[in-house]
């Protein structure tokens, strides 16, 4: 009996549990990345200066003045690529020609290093590309432009547009 | 010593026991509450999760004795896993957890989650602790879901 | 010519500073419940200008034209029997201008008709997007009255599919067929839907020679909606003349259709001997 006393009162004297002094919880971090694309045009196609009326112009690609867009997606992706090509550069009566079937598309990394997607297009070709392992495609744009004589001073204008879709959804 | 008297000592000796505990503080409880939920994420688009944010900040309950110190400390993980074992990279910046002794979303201190902190429990022994951060998706950031654990620890000061 | 003339010519074709006025549109599918009627659209503005964004729906579907390319099949006005969500489907804001920086979700809601039978429905989401006009230059401007009049717009075009119940997946192969053209495997397969729903998935093509031993590999995501018979492409210079066997499977592990989405269906194989002169 008297070592059951000193038993029970060596248990009360033990500390509180250790686990009431600390704790620990946690949670989750989470995210959903999404699949993207993005189609952004980087400089405009440049046709330079006109020296003499009735010239015509044209600007390769691979020219430091050809018009490019970049596209980012999901790599390897397989894009359907359409473009819509002006006719003329309008202010009101007056026109700028631009080459029908002369538009040249080139697509890569660089414009020095691109590869002919459409050669002698107009408006409204289109072809397949692939975006790179990284995800990204380079679209170089080249045309021909002729200024007629006794064109006069005013403000030209004309769109570009690109298309861009995921043939692989 | 009669039974009697024996069950009284022992009863007398548990209850002085409890009354010892209970002079030691509450258990200290922590829980998750919210996951840290960044939602959808563009590649190549950082995207930041303020603590402020009632639906993207993580989010812990915390619950001891009153006018207590705390430490606390964060173990923060430096990315997200994610389909095939792809990686999605997570940072955490000075500012991006806050302490509020009142649970509001819109009342915190700041606190660096990257180092151990301590703080007071308030008079109701009750507050709340809230986490932002950074996910920095690479441009070629592989599509799908991604996660990772917070783990947040919590000890009194001084015992 | 007259200076002022050549400096407006010059003006015309300036090449713009290096920008991105497009807008970065996430997710590029959208899948739409019955159930809950809505899906949304991320748009990103990259750039250091404001973007105008107009969004629109046309109902259409990949196929592919006698060549065996891809292309996008387009039905302004789809017939009755086309499963075509795009008269329905409503993007709110249908126009609007993202800050640079800035991002803009814009809902997608979706208003079937009564009585809709289950299956699986279809449109496109056209993304088009121009910079913001510049404000006109003040009438006292030092700057002279010539400004660039060429615009450039960008177009994406992402898919949108809408489910009500229980749709089924699957995708059938059949006419595989190899020719070597120079230094290239042409080849070629008939695809067709063996479900109610569209096959999103992975074409993996390999050619392997009389050892079993892989010389060329590659694969295409591809989209099934309605038959198509796709060609394809495996570099084969420098592989010795011999027998070979090209290997096709056709599976829907792909990352970028999200796993709860996909329609569950085995794996479908086919292969041809082919002779490499």
């Amino acid at each position: 009996m008297r070592k059951f006393y000193l038993l029970a009162l060596a248990a009360l004297a033990l500390p509180a549990a250790a686990s009431a002094q600390s704790a620990s919880g946690s949670i989750q971090a989470r995210a959903r990345v999404l699949g993207a694309i993005t189609v952004s045009p980087v400089t405009t196609l440049d046709f330079g200066d006109f020296l003499s009326a009735g010239a015509t112009k044209t600007v390769a690609p691979t020219d430091a003045t050809s018009g490019e867009f970049a596209v980012a997606g999901d790599p390897g992706a397989q894009l359907l690529l359409t473009f819509d090509f002006p006719a003329t550069l309008d202010n009101g009566l007056n026109q700028i020609t631009l080459g029908a079937s002369a538009w040249n598309v080139n697509v890569g990394a660089t414009r020095a290093g691109s590869a002919s997607l459409i050669a002698g297009g107009s408006d409204g070709a289109n072809a397949n590309s692939f975006l790179s392992a990284g995800g990204s495609l380079g679209v170089f744009v080249g045309g021909e432009a002729t200024a007629a004589a006794g064109l006069p001073a005013g403000v030209y204008t004309g769109t570009v547009g690109l298309t861009a879709a995921y043939t692989g959804l | 010593m009669s039974r009697p008297a024996l069950a009284v000592l022992v009863s007398a000796c548990l209850l002085a026991a409890a009354g010892r505990a209970e002079a030691q503080g509450r258990p200290l409880r922590l829980q998750g509450l919210q996951p840290l939920n960044f939602g959808d994420v563009l590649a190549g688009v950082p995207l930041h999760a303020r603590r402020t944010d009632p639906a993207r900040s993580g989010q812990f309950e915390l619950r001891g004795t009153k006018d207590q110190d705390l430490m606390l400390q964060f173990a923060l993980p430096d990315a997200m896993s994610g389909p095939g074992g792809a990686s999605l990279r997570l940072r955490f910046d000075a500012g991006d957890a806050g302490y509020s002794a009142t649970e509001s979303i819109t009342i915190q201190q700041a606190v660096d989650p990257r180092s151990p902190f301590t703080v007071r429990l308030p008079t109701n022994g009750k507050a709340r602790l809230f986490l932002g951060g950074t996910v920095e998706p690479t441009a070629d950031q592989r599509g799908g879901d991604y996660t990772a654990t917070v783990t947040l620890t919590v000890a009194y000061l001084g015992v | 010519m007259t200076r002022a003339r050549l400096l407006l010519l010059l003006a015309l074709g300036a090449p713009v500073p290096a920008m991105a006025q497009g807008v970065i549109v996430a997710p590029h599918l959208v899948h739409v419940d019955h159930r809950l009627r809505s899906g949304q659209l991320i748009l990103l503005n990259p750039g250091t200008r404001p973007v105008e964004v107009e969004v629109s729906t046309i109902f259409g579907y990949p196929g592919t034209d006698s060549a065996g390319r891809v292309v996008l099949v387009t039905e302004p006005e789809p017939g009755p029997d086309r499963p075509s969500a795009a008269g329905w489907i409503q993007a709110y804001p249908r126009r609007t201008t993202v800050p640079p920086g800035e991002r803009q979700v814009v809902r997608l809601l979706a208003r079937p008709p009564v009585a809709l039978p289950d299956g699986e429905y279809w449109t496109r989401i056209v993304v088009a997007a121009r910079e913001a006009p510049a404000p006109p230059a003040p009438a006292d401007s030092a700057v002279e009255g010539v400004k660039i009049g060429l615009t450039l717009e960008v177009r994406t075009i992402i898919a949108l599919i809408y489910r009500k119940g229980s749709v089924t997946g699957g995708v059938t192969a059949s006419g595989l067929s190899a020719r070597v053209r120079g230094d290239s495997l042409d080849f070629g397969v008939e695809l067709a839907r063996a479900g109610t729903g569209a096959w999103l998935g992975m074409l993996r093509a390999e050619l392997r020679d009389s050892a079993g031993t892989v010389r060329a590999r590659d694969s295409s995501q591809v989209a099934v909606y309605y038959p198509m018979a796709p060609r394809y492409r495996l570099p084969v210079a420098g592989l010795s003349p011999g027998r070979y066997r090209l290997r096709l499977v056709l599976d829907g592990e792909r990352d970028d259709v999200p796993p709860e989405t996909r329609l569950p269906h085995p794996a479908v194989r086919d292969s041809v001997e082919v002779m490499i002169p």
